[in-house]
């Protein structure tokens, strides 16, 4: 046997005769060797494998030197009852393993609890999950796209049970499919109107902020302390600046008092649309659907293109001729 | 946000906005546009293009001789060189040509609707506080007059409507009683009407010229100080004086065929009270004034000419009829001149006599016989800096809150680190009333958009929300900005 | 047509530029005589009265221009160039005289500079 004849070899070069309990001391070496690996496959690989610890005889007259104590050794690390290690999931030797286990998990929970009451989809708490990008990430393993949509509409149908039904084993088992961060948590902060009747908005567009204070009044309007047409000569800009109001027939309902500052002139105009638009919507959120059919609502995120080295301009190339 | 594009360069004046009803019914019923149904029409009520609209669309048809193929737009060329073209140049325009069409005064529109209840103004109109907010015609002879005195500036919209027409507004009815009571009392109101840019100054003194028009007063106008101040006219030393004063004699010589023009009916009932042999014809006294601008032929005379005329004018014991003396651009007038002297040094624009002759009368030095105003408006287009003139004003305005009770008002004071100061500007400045001319009120500016609305220059129903759009566009309603926004939209 | 300092002037012509056209008379001098017979910048020759002519012309008559100022200038320069200096060598070899190359562009220098330099 190759197990004897190794035994023999390891024997002759300790230079100490073969005994007849030599060979029980064989697969403890091997486990020996075995404990060699490094730690993380130790901690992702659970060794399970056994020792029967018989102690051998200590009867024969010559030592040539002093023996390793094994037992102690094996003792001191408890070591697995197998004889070569097992892994404890089934599905170890699958292509994702903790994805395939959480996925079971899943199943089972499925299984277990698809009697439970559901809320509907639209009432259950907004989360968002992890992407398939996200999930690959996190695990280290290459999840494939269908086994991903397969397990989402699991746990899609999981997080539908009703919070208060909601087992823990349910609510630990969703955990691993959340992100880290929860967009849904963010709640914008509403904009106060103060004891004078102001609400404050602001605004950007380009590289311009501006801040609005809305009150109700006749339809006054004082930019950087200058009326309209003082600070927008142009009088597309000056409709920019309180197209908000315009667009809700509401310019002769408010008294505008703004600062603008940065970026030129329409990038002002346009920023002070969003301020006033905000500032609007704090007097009156019934406005929102209206704003935003004027356009007034979203912050336009263009920027001017940076320089690219290569290029005269963003994009544009330096003029050359073949030849 | 607004579009992207500027949606007015993309209205068409026959696209679908409403307007008023057409033009033969605002033409016989005399009801004002707000009554008016506004109907929703596609063409408008006067267009060029609408004879060709009411014909029948053709398809397009070939030419009937169709030998030979006429090619139209760029051509090839083949050639390396180009064949010398001979340039068509049109006609030339003479000297002073383009400087005449550039300033000419257009008071009359025929494409604009005639506004039937407009109606003209009457010699106690301004001063009637039921006319505030309401827009009043000049009647033919005052715009005779008022154009004579060069009055109307090329920047105002004269040109879009039928027939020349002002809004009375607070500050003219203000103005207008100022005057009255002032002459009233045979005194000299003395008074500068400044404000914003483009808010009306220069409108505020054409009302105070054609309410005293239509009230039989005497108007003398200077209406751009600039003129006499940047050294653009002819100018000579008179002799006999200490310090020296100049006049200008070409700018004198034109400003009295305008006072005759403007004035002919008043000077010639008005007579002189002394002879004046010292001019090149003689005068006896108890002679028609209108004959003693009509002395004034040539640029050389011209200046002994108006001095006799101004000291009949002012002569303090004769019958006179009130004075008007206005000028506009103040700023111009209130710094040191181009001019130099044969020192060559600039000549302080208070000595020139011209300037120095409206100065006086406005720093309260002559009083008319029979009262009058001496008016200055200050200009925010084309001024030099006046700091002194600034700062008087400044106080004069100041001081005027705090005499009315305002509590808190602080007159500004000079500033100890500044050069800059004109003793001369303070002396003048330091009892003048000033008239702060803003933005006009909604109401005002809602009569003023039913008239353009009605002379069809304005393309939008006249409502509460269009008027307060345009009033906040316009800054709370300054007159000009309200113009630009509402009214040359068109105007590329 | 105008007589200035015997000079025939267009009517047209700004009274500024007339007197400018007159060798080493400049703006400043121009304006200073300007200032001096009350004539504004703007005025053309032809508005001017026979008097304020005959005036400018005698002014002119007085002052060091045209042929007096040329031979003002000549002088100066057979000055250096009896005294044998160096600025006196370059005139009459028609070379740039302070100090600039020679390599290339000296077109003024040859054209200008000589003993009887008239420009």
């Amino acid at each position: 046997m190759a197990s004897s004849s190794r035994q023999g070899l390891t024997s002759a070069l300790r230079g100490v005769s073969t005994r007849p309990n030599g060979g029980q001391r064989q697969p403890l070496e091997q486990q020996f060797q075995s404990l060699q690996l490094t730690p993380a496959i130790v901690h992702r690989r659970c060794m399970a494998s056994q020792y029967n610890g018989r102690r051998d005889n200590r009867n024969n007259d010559i030592t040539a030197a002093p023996e390793f104590d094994f037992g102690s050794f094996a003792r001191k690390f408890a070591l697995a009852n197998y004889a070569r290690p097992v892994p404890v999931s089934p599905s170890y030797f699958s292509r994702t393993p903790s994805f395939n286990d959480r996925y079971l998990t899943l199943e089972k929970l499925f299984r277990a609890y698809s009697n439970l009451p559901l809320i509907p989809a639209a009432d259950a708490e907004r989360i968002a999950w992890k992407t398939l990008a996200d999930l690959r990430q996190s695990f280290g393993e290459p999840v494939k796209a269908t086994d991903y949509v397969k397990c989402l509409t699991i746990v899609k149908r999981l997080h539908q049970i009703h919070p208060e039904l909601k087992p823990d084993a349910v609510k630990s088992a969703l955990q691993d499919f959340k992100r880290d961060v929860q967009a849904f948590l963010n709640v914008t902060n509403p904009i106060p109107i103060d004891k004078f009747g102001r609400a404050l908005g602001v605004g950007k567009r380009k590289s311009s902020i501006a801040r609005a204070f809305v009150v109700e009044g006749d339809g006054q309007v004082l930019v950087n302390g200058k009326t309209l047409p003082d600070y927008f000569g142009r009088v597309h800009d000056r409709e920019s600046a309180v197209w908000a109001l315009h667009s809700t027939d509401r310019i002769d309902k408010y008294n505008v008092w703004a600062r603008v500052e940065g970026g030129g002139t329409t990038g002002q105009a346009e920023a002070l649309t969003l301020a006033i638009a905000k500032a609007l919507l704090a007097h009156e959120p019934a406005l929102k659907p209206a704003l935003r059919r004027a356009g007034c609502v979203t912050r336009d995120p263009r920027r001017v293109e940076r320089k690219k080295h290569g290029r005269v301009k963003a994009r544009k190339g330096f003029t050359w001729v073949k030849r | 946000m607004s579009t992207p594009n500027c949606l007015r360069c993309l209205v068409r004046p026959s696209a679908g906005i409403p307007v008023s009803g057409p033009m033969s019914r605002t033409a016989t019923t005399a009801t004002p546009i707000a009554a008016l149904p506004l109907t929703r029409t596609l063409t408008a009520p006067f267009s060029t293009t609408a004879a060709s609209n009411a014909a029948p669309r053709r398809a397009f048809q070939p030419a009937a001789s169709t030998k030979g193929h006429s090619r139209v737009g760029k051509k090839l060329q083949l050639g390396k060189f180009k064949k010398d073209r001979v340039a068509e140049r049109g006609r030339v325009p003479q000297p002073g040509e383009r400087k005449a069409y550039r300033k000419r005064i257009t008071l009359s529109n025929d494409n604009a609707i005639p506004v039937p209840w407009l109606t003209d103004l009457a010699p106690a109109d301004m001063t009637a506080a039921e006319n505030t907010a309401r827009v009043l015609a000049l009647p033919e002879e005052v715009q005779d007059q008022l154009r004579a005195g060069e009055a109307f500036k090329t920047t105002q919209c004269w040109g879009m409507f039928r027939k020349p027409a002002v809004l009375v507004r607070k500050e003219t009815v203000n103005l207008a009683n100022q005057m009255q009571e002032s002459a009233d009392n045979r005194k000299t109101l003395r008074l500068v009407v400044t404000g914003d840019k483009v808010a009306g100054k220069s409108m505020m003194l054409l009302q105070a010229m054609a309410h005293a028009h239509l009230n039989n007063w005497i108007v003398i106008n200077l209406p751009e100080a600039h003129e006499i101040t940047t050294a653009s006219t002819e100018y000579a030393p008179i002799p006999n004086t200490d310090p020296v004063q100049y006049m200008q004699p070409v700018y004198v010589l034109k400003l009295i065929h305008a006072i005759k023009r403007a004035n002919e009916q008043v000077l010639s009932k008005t007579y002189t009270i002394q002879a004046h042999p010292e001019l090149p014809q003689n005068i006896p006294s108890n002679t028609p004034l209108l004959a003693l601008a009509n002395v004034a032929k040539e640029a050389d005379g011209a200046w002994p000419v108006f001095q006799a005329l101004w000291n009949e004018l002012t002569a303090q014991k004769a019958n006179r009829p009130p004075i008007l003396l206005c000028l506009d651009g103040l700023a111009h007038a209130m710094k040191v001149s181009d001019y130099r002297s044969p020192s060559f040094e600039r000549i302080h624009s208070h000595d020139l006599a011209l300037v120095r002759l409206f100065t006086d009368a406005l720093g309260g030095g002559v009083q008319f016989p029979a009262g009058g105003a001496v008016l200055a408006a200050t200009s925010r287009n084309n001024a030099p800096r006046a700091p002194s003139m600034e700062l008087a004003l400044a106080q004069r305005e100041a001081e005027a809150r705090r005499g009315a009770g305002a509590a808190g008002v602080e007159v500004p004071q000079k500033d100890p680190f500044f050069r800059g100061y004109d003793d001369r500007v303070e002396a003048v400045l330091r009892s003048v009333r000033v008239l702060r001319v803003a933005g006009v009120d909604k109401l005002e500016a809602r009569a003023l958009m039913e008239y353009w609305a009605a002379s069809g220059m304005l393309r939008a129903t006249v409502d509460e929300k269009t008027v307060t759009e345009k009033w906040t566009l316009a800054g709370s309603g300054v007159l000009g900005e309200m113009e630009r926004a509402a009214l040359l939209t068109m105007r590329i | 047509m105008v007589f200035i300092f015997g000079v025939n002037f267009n009517e047209q012509k700004l009274v500024k530029k007339a007197l400018q056209s007159f060798y080493a008379l400049g703006p400043q001098t121009a304006d200073r005589i300007l200032a001096k017979y009350s004539i504004f910048p703007g005025a053309k020759i032809g508005t001017l009265p026979p008097k304020t002519l005959t005036a400018l012309t005698a002014e002119l008559s007085t002052m060091n221009i045209e042929s007096d100022a040329r031979r003002v200038l000549q002088d100066n320069i057979k000055r250096l160039r009896d005294m044998g200096t160096y600025r006196g060598r370059r005139h009459a070899m028609g070379l740039p005289v302070r100090g600039q190359r020679t390599r290339n562009q000296t077109q003024s220098a040859r054209k200008l500079n000589k003993v009887e330099r008239w420009g």
